[in-house]
């Protein structure tokens, strides 16, 4: 134990480090107010804690977001002050960017000796302000980015020494960057390319490329093999996550695409978007440091690792400004068309991993070169260089931190969607006083994190039977409506048609009979449930009131199809006692007229 | 009860040759001992599951699947324990410099046990490789016993000619016709320190006896050795192939697993290396177990002997037609079934000598837990496909939702985890060939759950018979 604390006190010292960095950071964020600002913040939240706290726990409330994150916020999530809060996405992602750290450092360290450049990757991993917003609050981002460089750690072991633990952990690495974010399933065929180009350069036969091929493959698809089936399980088929009513090609299908059909326009918006997460100077350092690292390293053992490790990590910047060319993605900036403020501008950091280890590679391959009397001042060379570029990180780090509070991110938050959310989520709150509240949740996050009620007493869209039952005839299952105003302004088409209970009982008579408006504001409604209406219909169809979940706040769970079949008895026999009694009325008049 | 060292066998007083008292063979199978073990674990596990649906308001059935889904659970999660200690251990070996300093003189007289029936195609091969064994000849005392029914086979001998020191030893026609019983027969024959069984198509590795007198040597402690078996026709057709990835994982990473973490092995029927004194102390083979081998090897472990696996491999031929390996299967598959009977008459007595709960629980999870897992195999694989084709509410009611991710993840990582070590398995042996076809490894557990139900039913019906394995068909396509 004492030998690996001493062989290992660096990477030892990096991994508390950024955790103490990362808490400390997770602090500020939180103390600012800026842990849980953007509505995909609070729908990963809201992901998280349903597996354990729905309607319907479990896998079926994963949706069709990559799961990763979901995944690893959960057991955070199930703690009800750290998902109200937003901590639970610290606690989640904190040993994760120290992960990050410690890959970045270890990569570097697998091409060159020198402790410098391989700590200097770290810092400038961890210093990188939006690898640390993402990393202290619930975003997927730090995770994939992480994922990628965890993915190009594995490979280049792998090309360098052909262990087969490496390829095993390769190909993990490999699914769970898939299952942090789709742009991560690239990675299959990438992989398995350089897996297979490192056997054929080692003149190996046939059936052993095949072999390990299958090795590999096997482990690495499983997060496709996952989604896939989740699809079909849960959803309309395996490309569900593609296609999907909340997937983000429907989502953004009505939205301007400044980019589309255009390849060139594509790259423009990438790369602005990347000077504004990478701060002024990395993007060109970057760029210059790769084409130099391809120069220097084309004809060396270093190259193919290296190229493995550039593909990987530049993978989703390629993946982005095809799917930007191609129309399913949209990027806004601020400063190019439609000037129309920041969305999706974190697309820009996602090949970050490369831009830590591209100027800290060439800082390796500099201080190996100098020799001679050179030799004297290679540390020297090397800690100038290292303070210039993390120092440069650290101002930017304060301007986009520190000065102007993560002005991006509060710009994209001025919606008054969510303020309207959060409002209505306070009158909740004081309200609530039992039974189901019927909502459609993915469009409005704030309010079920706001309010503070356990999620299981909620019916939403992803409680399936349950949700489209209640949209039938919401009183005999919720005791409280929420929806959209039906005159909400500035909002799209997407949104709008996608709030199916605004759009089913917004003006309603029958509705607006049972339920009582309780709160409105210009984007939603809140209704309660009048119980006399209820009791009265189900006397008038023989149901027992207490049966009723909407009338009795007792019933948490029920067997919806075993409810379902007492109600559509109790209408049927009403409506055939009714037929009858308007029948014998008929033949007693005509009976009458015929006397 | 018998303990060990209680009795000293009596080598020639029976007629069956089974030397063994009635409590440590499955010569009567239902004695009162079992009957009352048998009956009172099922009483038992019904009663606890009628009190338990009934304090929980649910259904029977609900209770079964809960309990099964555990079960299921525990062993998949033991065996994936056992592989992962013994993936990277260190099998007992030698170097060469080692086996080269070895001389003559100190080597042992070690007796070969070469039981033959039926096997007139292969006496050429099983001569060729005995006579190629690194041991002096002056010190083997080789025993080729033949049945007297079996003339093709002592002809075929006969026209062999082998060496002087094979001996061969025509035995009387006595049921049953079990291997062990005509090991039993010869065994008050075996003049060696040490002894090991080879069957009729085995080729073990030339060195194999001296690295097992190193190892005897070196590990005193060690009552036996249990060589890697490998196929020298793998590659004959894909049930072959299907085969030999699972002995790839069997032996390289199962058994090993088992060995480092102390845990009583079931042995293999040849290839294993025994110290003779052993095998006398605890009284030879049960005549009358068509597992004889796995019987051994918890027996051992009763008397307080320990088992470890050498590096070396034996090559066999791996069943090659369906019909052949379901009933070479069915055999095994039923001896583990007598076995489980045998050492289960007095549980917690059973307890005490193998080595305490640890290996008690290993015992059950390897033995019957073995036969167990196949069947819950079948029955998951029933399930799901009824559900799928019927969606029945009754099937999805049967599993509420904790119990439902119990079974699925169990179900889909067991059968992930254990398909993807059957391929390390052959990757590791570099039979990379063979990786491809463990994607059929599924399938090949059905054929295996389908010989398991077939031994749970000749266990009642034909208890004894020894369905005995077609060997030399690689022969016939060369």
């Amino acid at each position: 134990m004492k030998d690996v604390l001493r062989k290992r006190k660096i990477e030892i010292g990096i991994v508390l480090f950024t955790i103490v960095w990362g808490i400390l950071h997770a602090w500020f964020v939180y103390a600012t107010g800026l842990t849980r600002l953007s509505v995909d913040q609070n729908s990963h939240l809201n992901i998280a804690r349903l597996l354990s706290d729905s309607l319907t726990p479990g896998i079926s409330q994963l949706g069709f977001w990559p799961p990763l994150l979901h995944i690893i916020l959960a057991p955070f999530t199930a703690i009800t002050p750290l998902f109200t809060s937003g901590l639970a996405g610290s606690f989640a992602l904190v040993p994760i960017l120290a992960a990050g750290s410690l890959c970045a450092y270890k990569i570097v360290k697998e091409f060159y000796p020198y402790e410098i450049p391989a700590i200097g990757a770290a810092a400038l991993f961890i210093t990188n302000p939006y690898i640390l917003y993402y990393s202290v609050t619930p975003m997927t981002e730090s995770l994939f980015i992480v994922s990628l460089l965890a993915v190009s750690f594995f490979l280049i072991r792998w090309i360098k020494e052909g262990k087969f633990g490496s390829l095993v952990y390769l190909g993990i690495f490999v699914a769970l960057a898939g299952l942090a974010r789709f742009e991560g399933f690239l990675l299959i065929p990438i992989v398995l390319t350089f897996v297979v180009l490192k056997l054929i350069r080692a003149r190996k036969k046939y059936s052993e490329i095949e072999a390990i091929s299958i090795l590999f493959g096997l482990i690495a698809t499983l997060g496709l093999g996952f989604t896939f089936i989740y699809g079909i399980a849960y959803g309309n088929g395996p490309l569900e996550f593609m296609s999907g009513q909340w997937s983000a090609s429907s989502q953004q299908a009505s939205l301007f695409l400044p980019t589309f059909g255009d390849i060139g326009m594509s790259l423009l918006y990438m790369f602005e978007a990347s000077k504004l997460m990478f701060g002024p100077i990395m993007v060109p350092i970057t760029i210059t440091s790769a084409m130099l690292l391809v120069l220097l390293l084309s004809n060396t053992n270093r190259f193919l690792p290296f190229l493995g490790a550039l593909t990987v990590l530049v993978s989703p910047f390629v993946f982005d400004v095809l799917a930007l060319t191609q129309g399913s993605a949209v990027l806004y900036l601020d400063h190019l068309a439609p000037f129309d403020g920041y969305f999706n501008e974190r697309y820009g950091l996602y090949w970050y991993g490369f831009a830590v280890l591209a100027p800290m590679l060439v800082l390796g391959l500099a201080m190996g070169r100098m020799t001679g009397i050179l030799k004297i001042s290679r540390y020297g060379f090397g800690t100038l260089v290292f303070v210039l570029l993390v120092g440069a990180n650290l101002i930017f780090l304060n301007v986009t931190a520190y000065t102007d509070n993560y002005a991006i991110q509060r710009g994209s938050a001025v919606s008054t969607l969510p303020a309207d959310q959060k409002d209505l989520a306070i009158v909740l709150g004081q309200k609530y006083d039992g039974g189901k509240i019927f909502i459609t949740r993915a469009l409005q996050n704030y309010v079920t994190i706001e309010a503070g009620i356990p999620l299981k007493n909620y019916i939403h869209e992803s409680n399936d039977e349950y949700y489209a039952q209640a949209l039938g005839a919401p009183w005999f299952y919720a005791r409280w409506v929420i929806m959209y105003n039906p005159k909400i302004e500035g909002i799209e088409d997407w949104r709008r048609e996608s709030e199916r209970i605004s759009q089913a009982w917004a003006h309603s008579e029958n509705f607006h009979h049972a339920y009582e408006l309780v709160y409105e504001n210009k984007s939603e409604r809140l209704y309660r449930l009048r119980d006399d209406v209820v009791v009265q219909v189900a006397s008038l169809y023989g149901i027992d009131p207490a049966l009723i979940p909407s009338l009795n706040e007792d019933i948490i769970y029920w067997d919806q199809a075993e409810f379902y079949e007492t109600l559509q008895d109790g209408v049927s026999s009403y409506w055939d006692a009714r037929a009858a009694r308007e029948q014998q009325i008929a033949t007693a008049r005509i009976m009458n007229r015929k006397n | 009860m018998e303990r060990p060292g209680e009795r000293q066998f009596n080598w020639s007083n029976t007629t069956d040759y089974l030397f063994l008292s009635d409590v440590l063979s499955i010569k009567n199978y239902w004695h009162k001992e079992t009957l009352v073990v048998a009956f009172g674990i099922t009483i038992a596990s019904a009663i606890f599951a009628i009190l338990l649906a009934i304090s929980l308001s649910t259904n029977i059935f609900v209770i079964l699947t809960t309990i099964i889904a555990f079960i299921y659970f525990a062993l998949v999660i033991f065996k994936v324990w056992v592989v992962k200690r013994g993936y990277d251990y260190a099998l007992v070996d030698f170097s060469q410099d080692q086996l080269d300093a070895i001389t003559d003189e100190e080597l042992p007289v070690y007796s070969v046990l070469v039981p033959l029936r039926d096997e007139a195609d292969v006496i050429p091969q099983i001569i060729e490789a005995m006579t190629s064994l690194d041991y002096p000849s002056d010190k083997i005392d080789m025993i080729i016993p033949l049945e007297t029914y079996d003339t093709d086979t002592i002809q075929a001998i006969e026209d062999a000619r082998p060496p002087e020191y094979m001996r061969t030893r025509i035995i009387p026609y006595i049921t049953p016709q079990t291997k062990p019983k005509t090991l039993n027969i010869i065994f008050p024959e075996v003049r060696g320190e040490f002894l090991v069984i080879y069957d009729a198509e085995i080729i073990p590795d030339r060195d194999q006896m001296k690295k097992a007198y190193l190892g005897f040597k070196h590990n005193p402690g060690i009552a036996c050795f249990q060589t890697r078996l490998e196929h020298y026709n793998a590659d004959q057709n894909i049930l072959t192939k299907l085969f030999n990835m699972e002995f790839s994982f069997h032996y390289d990473f199962f058994l090993p697993g088992l060995q480092k973490l102390g845990f009583p092995i079931p042995l293999s029927g040849h290839s294993t290396h025994f110290r003779t004194e052993v095998v006398r102390e605890i009284g030879a083979w049960d005549s009358y177990n068509v597992a004889e081998d796995c019987d051994l090897g918890m027996r051992l472990y009763r008397y307080g002997h320990k088992t470890a696996i050498l590096n070396s491999l034996s090559q066999e031929e791996a069943a090659s037609s369906i019909k052949s390996w379901i009933q070479q299967r069915t055999r095994w598959m039923k001896g583990f079934i007598q076995t489980s009977i045998v050492h289960l008459r007095h549980p917690l007595h059973f307890k005490n000598q193998i080595g305490g709960w640890k290996n008690f629980i290993a015992f059950l999870v390897t033995v019957p837990g073995t036969v167990l897992i196949n069947f819950l195999n079948l029955a998951s694989w029933i399930i799901l496909a009824a559900w799928l084709l019927s969606g029945s509410n009754f099937i999805q009611d049967l599993y509420t939702t904790p119990i439902l991710y119990l079974s699925v993840t169990a179900f889909v990582i067991g059968i992930f985890l254990f398909t993807y070590l059957n391929l390390i398995g052959s990757f590791n042996r570099n039979k990379h060939h063979l990786v491809k076809y463990g994607l059929l490894t599924p399938l090949y557990w059905m054929l295996l759950a389908y010989a398991t139900t077939r031994a749970v039913y000749q266990t009642f019906t034909n208890p004894y018979v020894w369905e005995k394995t077609e060997h030399g068909t690689h022969l016939e396509n060369k």
